[in-house]
């Protein structure tokens, strides 16, 4: 089983609007991988933005919920395990 | 008598292992960190059921079954009952503890155990504040569902399964 392209746009969408909003970030999912022996499905999310890390993580709670709405019923027995990997912007 | 402020206490831990300056950072001591932001969280649910099921003032409660029902709680419990706690109607914030709990305990296992991973000190100070928010938000629930919450978590026989199925499917004369 795999995440169509529809799937990860949406998913990029919500995550870029939840962790992104108001701030000067640029947030891209790296990477989606199924793990169907383990029931879970792993987001890598690069975010790289002049924000402190402690505010992404108070934009990070509740995030997971909203992951699952989007991912809806075909994945309701996977759980998304979205890790942050943070870097900061380089001001030309 | 027993310490009740283990929480804070790893979270202190985790906060001195990263380093404040522009100092490089140790790799173990991130590994070290974000797994100790993790039991941080794991001991503040442990609190929660033992001080919810037994008591929370000291010279007002039988110590050793607070101990008990504090001990009563392990990893693969608790990731199962935060994983399933999205079927019950517990209020949002218990959801989003619950996913919170679960993401840290995925961070919790690649510190401990991968290689393969580099965690940075952005990523250390983030779950750092993940599981601050995550306590926060575990204190500031209310007695009634701190309650249902410590029993969904720590009582998982097939009778209590049972019967938290009946009330689901709203079978409940028979109780």
């Amino acid at each position: 089983m795999d995440i169509d392209e529809e799937l990860k746009r949406r998913l990029q969408a919500l995550i870029a609007d939840r962790l992104g909003h108001d701030l000067s970030a640029d947030i891209t999912i790296e990477s989606i991988e199924v793990s169907e022996a383990a029931k879970e499905i792993h987001i890598a999310v690069r975010i790289v933005t002049e924000a402190r890390p402690e505010e992404l993580a108070d934009r990070y709670f509740g995030l997971t919920g909203k992951v699952r709405e989007t991912l809806g019923d075909k994945w309701n027995r996977f759980f998304p395990v979205i890790t942050p990997n943070i870097g900061h912007s380089v001001n030309a | 008598m027993p310490d009740g402020k283990l929480a804070q206490g790893f979270l202190g831990t985790a906060k001195l292992l990263v380093p404040t300056d522009a100092e490089r950072p140790i790799q173990a001591n991130l590994r070290r960190s974000i797994s100790s932001s993790y039991y941080a969280v794991f001991h503040a649910l442990a609190k929660l059921a033992a001080d919810s099921l037994v008591g929370a003032t000291k010279s007002r409660r039988p110590n050793k079954a607070w101990v008990e029902v504090y001990r009563g709680l392990d990893h693969g419990t608790c990731r199962q009952a935060c994983d399933r706690a999205k079927t019950v109607n517990f209020p949002d914030r218990l959801h989003d503890f619950s996913d919170a709990f679960l993401q840290l305990q995925e961070a919790r296992h690649s510190a401990d155990y991968d290689p393969m991973v580099r965690p940075t000190k952005q990523q250390a100070l983030f779950y750092i504040r993940l599981a601050e928010k995550s306590i926060q938000t575990l204190d500031s629930i209310g007695t009634i569902d701190r309650k249902a919450f410590a029993t969904w978590v720590l009582i998982t026989s097939k009778g209590a399964n049972e019967s938290r199925k009946r009330f689901k499917d709203g079978n409940i004369r028979g109780l």
